[in-house]
């Protein structure tokens, strides 16, 4: 039996699924246990579109579909916690098993604490993640510093700190991270800054990290982060979909320091990120800038996992004037002061801003700065978040009268 | 519960952005981003991310209607189909003219093209026809730009494009910008140059200056009035001269494919033709149309439609399978997300149904076998597929810049009883024409501007004692329109702006006619 805290090599006993998916194929086991078992409804996770920097969104209630999803996308920058909340009901009255990187993880516990998402109906698997890298980024990064046509890489990952490349005739090519991020490449910006590179939000966290001997490149490092977890690995052993083994001890510390090396490489980059932004007046000044060229498209609200009001605030006519282009500072502020206690550095609204602003930088940077005020820590637990505290505080006497941990009850 | 995204190509302007549509058990519930398209990856303006919501628009048409008695009344197809052909047959051919929207897919415009060489109408045209061809490669490697020189008001009319401006600006090119506004465009500028009614042409000529450096770009986008041809021709004079690189963005989604795949006379030449007595218009809103007869198919009621003597139901983009061809002529994919509504059909489906009435089958039976026929007689489309469309759609090679001779733009005469000069400009809320109609349909888009307006200077609006949503009357030599005021220092003294569009009976040609600019008086509404 396992049980939280636990960690194993995992890997599919069908030899299909362990060659299609991504080492031994234990993630899209899992998952489909999860659906042959009934353990859940559906399966959202992703699958390869046109291409393999073609992340789509796949909901699938049909166990054989889950094979499609087999394998990683590096250059999948989708929000799936966001696509349940909206278009699966957040999960209201059907079971979900999804895949989840570190800001989906974090995303999952924000909308969950604002009841978007219903948290007992959805099995969690985490995904460790070095990084995304946007895929139009990707397609340029490989012409333009690999020399390559993107349409002939067959296969990309990211690995002891280097972007690899295969190409269909076999051939590896890989250049340091560092180096193409210094020139503008590489991973999104929030990846760069991120510091949730294994998902111990989720009721497991796989991964190939670690994962060394025998086992190297066939088996994936699982750890295992709930009882909910630890109850669907030992389901998926017991029902011969899944076989497991001890680590290799020395794996575990591998996996530690491939963590903390990335831990380390996200101060830095946040470190250099934030400098170009000055501080006090100087930052203020830089934002009221750059964001006044904003063009209203609302894509930051659509796909931010904050957002969930039915009645947005940017939208009242006395705060900003419906259909002004560029709109008012304040439409930002009102962004700023509704989701900067909470913001878990998606990067979303950065990548979807239609004039290139970099939001997700400020956002971030102001809730790193309200996280040493109020010590609030977004995406990590079900605490509630700085905001809830001054909105609304009938919620929160509620909440302790009533011994409940969700606020704004709408399901009740 | 069944849930996907599927990929299609933006209705409004000639960006040509690609996004997702979520369909949710089968309807289209939410806009979505595509971050692998090779034109916006995964960004949209408004339009773009709320145009899904025209599928659920309240001036959907699901039945064909026949104007009875002076009223249109609901009939069925086969009434509706028998009506047309029996008209529309008694018409020679050079009395006949057919209207392609520069919104509809190549499939839909070539299909009808082919109906227009049945009817042996030559009169085939589409509102995007305005004489101005001209694209340079991609939108996006307009970021990599030493100099940019933009003309009209792009963040406004075509918004993904003037990212790659702002983007240039942020790797360090200078940016001019030629406006008649301190637009959102304008702002973007290093240098701007006020356009004065009548100079247009010297501004764009002024604007030369900032040609610098070897990758240098001259972008106009297409807007509304008869001088268009003019002012492109100045900007593409001054981009020759200088060795810049020449983009001209039609208003319209599919205006390239339009004039690619035959809709190609002159849109003026043809709407002025006294010999046309019959109308054939396909999903374009080109106001009321007085003509013995005329058939409109449409997905709304359009104020052409409500003036029809048949109108037929069209599927929506969403409904639709076809190809666009953006401004850059890089032909894309919809995908069709959605069945249309029961009794409603795909245009190109309508068009072959009336013509194998007509005598003559098309042998058309779905969207690619008209592609197929598209890449076998139009230029630069041999040889593609959808299958091969479907990563990055195809981006055929420039071709030398066209633009026609048109009317000069004219100088506008202010005096006591007009002393106001009114230029029309784009919202980002709306399109022009057929566009108008579906952003009207789209409710978030109507939350924000749910109106046309009128935008004065605030020392003017003092002096007069407006403030923002005082109802005046603008009056012009051709007629007045009652809009609410917008109160904007942006706007010069003296000057006034109003949406370059129409809103179902309402629109801003009332007061300006043909013109893009023309002097006004503007008053309170007693």
């Amino acid at each position: 039996m396992s049980a939280k805290g636990d960690f194993v090599y995992a890997w599919a006993s069908d030899a299909g699924m362990a060659e299609r998916g991504e080492c031994g194929g234990a993630v899209s086991t899992l998952l489909k246990y999860a659906l042959v078992s009934g353990m859940v409804d559906a399966v959202l996770a992703v699958k390869k579109g046109v291409d393999l920097y073609d992340a789509v969104p796949a909901l699938i209630t049909d166990p054989a579909d889950v094979d499609e999803t087999a394998g990683s996308l590096h250059c999948g920058t989708l929000l799936l916690p966001k696509l349940i909340k909206k278009y699966c009901d957040g999960a209201k009255d059907k079971k979900i098993a999804v895949t989840l990187k570190g800001c989906d993880a974090k995303a999952m516990y924000e909308l969950a604490k604002r009841n978007q998402i219903n948290l007992d109906n959805i099995i969690m698997i985490g995904l460790n993640c070095g990084g995304s890298v946007s895929p139009v980024q990707a397609r340029k990064m490989i012409a333009e510093k690999f020399e390559t046509d993107p349409d002939t890489v067959i296969k990309e990952e990211i690995d002891k700190g280097q972007f690899i490349i295969v190409t269909e005739d076999h051939e590896h090519k890989g250049i340091k991270i560092d180096d193409l991020e210094e020139e503008g490449y590489g991973r999104r910006p929030n990846c760069q800054r991120c510091k949730t590179k294994i998902p111990r939000q989720c009721d497991l966290a796989c991964g190939n990290w670690g994962v060394i001997g025998e086992k190297a490149g066939q088996a994936t490092f699982v750890e295992v982060c709930s009882e909910k977890g630890a109850t669907l690995l030992d389901a998926a052993v017991k029902g011969g979909a899944l076989e497991t083994c001890e680590p290799v001890p020395q794996g575990l510390v591998i996996r530690g320091k491939v963590e903390n090396a990335m831990l380390k490489l996200g101060d830095k980059c946040r470190a250099e990120q934030f400098e170009k932004l000055g501080t006090s007046e100087d930052r203020l000044k830089l934002i009221m800038d750059k964001t006044s060229r904003c063009i209203k498209c609302y894509q930051c609200i659509e796909n931010c996992p904050i957002c969930y009001c039915v009645e947005c605030s940017t939208k009242k006519p006395h705060l900003v004037t419906p259909g002004e282009v560029n709109p008012p500072f304040m439409f930002h502020l009102i962004r700023f002061s509704h989701i900067s206690d909470s913001c878990i550095n998606c990067g979303q609204c950065e990548e979807l801003c239609a004039m290139d602003i970099p939001n997700s930088l400020f956002m971030h940077s102001l809730q790193l700065e309200m996280e040493k005020m109020f010590g609030f820590v977004p995406g990590v637990n079900m605490d509630l978040p700085v905001l809830a505290l001054v909105e609304e505080p009938t919620e929160r006497r509620r909440l302790t009268d009533t011994g409940d941990d969700q606020i704004f009850n709408i399901f009740a | 519960m069944t849930f996907r995204y599927v990929s299609t190509v933006c209705p409004f302007c000639s960006t040509g952005c690609s996004f997702n549509l979520a369909v949710r058990n089968g309807a289209v519930v939410a806009g979505g981003p595509y971050h692998r398209s090779p034109v916006n990856d995964g960004k949209t303006c408004p339009k773009g991310h709320y145009a899904f919501e025209m599928s659920a628009g309240n001036g959907r048409i699901t039945t064909p209607y026949i104007r009875k008695d002076g009223a249109l009344v609901e009939c069925s197809w086969e009434e509706a189909l028998a009506y047309v052909t029996e008209k529309i047959g008694k018409y020679a051919g050079p009395e006949i003219g057919v209207v392609a929207s520069g919104h509809a897919t190549n499939e839909d415009i070539y299909t009808l093209k082919r109906l227009a060489e049945t009817l042996g109408s030559d009169n085939f045209t589409s509102p995007a026809s305005v004489g101005i061809d001209a694209c340079a490669g991609s939108i996006a490697d307009i970021a990599d730009a030493d100099s940019i020189v933009v003309v009209g008001n792009l963040a406004l009319s075509h918004p993904l494009t003037a990212r790659r401006v702002a983007n240039a600006k942020d790797n360090g090119a200078t940016v001019t910008v030629v406006d008649t506004y301190l637009s959102p465009t304008a702002k973007l500028a290093d240098t701007f140059i006020r356009a004065t009614p009548g100079s247009e042409c010297e501004a764009v000529a002024q604007a030369a200056e900032g040609i610098k450096g070897e990758n240098a770009y001259v972008l106009f986008g297409i807007s509304a009035g008869d001088a268009e041809a003019s002012i492109a021709a100045a900007a593409l004079s001054i981009a020759e001269e200088k060795g810049a690189a020449f983009f001209a963005f039609p208003a319209e989604s599919n205006g390239r494919g339009a004039m690619d795949v035959g809709a190609a006379k002159p849109i003026e030449s043809v709407m002025a033709d006294e010999k046309i007595k019959a109308w054939y218009i396909m999903g374009a809103e080109m106001g009321p149309l007085t003509a013995d007869f005329v058939v409109v198919q449409d997905s709304f009621m359009t104020v052409t439609a409500q003036h029809a003597d048949v109108v037929l139901p069209a599927a929506v983009f969403a409904e639709t399978e076809g190809t666009a061809t953006n401004a850059e002529r890089r032909v894309q994919r919809l995908h069709q997300a959605a069945e249309p509504p029961e009794g409603v059909k795909p245009h190109w489906k309508i068009i072959a149904d009336v013509s194998s009435r007509m005598g003559t089958d098309l042998g058309y039976e779905n969207p690619e076998a008209v592609f197929a026929d598209i890449t076998a007689q139009i230029k630069g489309y041999d040889g593609l597929t959808y299958a091969a469309l479907e990563k990055d759609g195809f981006l055929i090679p420039p071709r030398k810049a066209t633009v026609t001779v048109g009317p000069e733009p004219a100088a506008v005469k202010t005096n006591d009883e007009f002393p106001v000069v009114l230029s029309m400009t784009p919202t980002i809320w709306h399109g022009f024409g057929s566009a108008g109609t579906y952003s009207m349909n789209c409710p978030t888009l109507m939350q924000e501007s749910p109106d046309i307006w009128v935008g004065i200077n605030s020392e003017d609006a003092r002096e007069k004692g407006f403030i923002n949503g005082t109802m005046v009357t603008v009056t012009s030599d051709i007629g007045a329109m009652d809009v609410p005021v917008k109160v904007m220092e942006t706007v010069a003294p003296g000057t006034a702006i109003i949406p370059a569009m129409r809103m179902g009976t309402t629109c801003a040609c009332e007061v300006t006619g043909k013109r893009k600019t023309c002097a006004v008086r503007i008053e309170e509404v007693a």
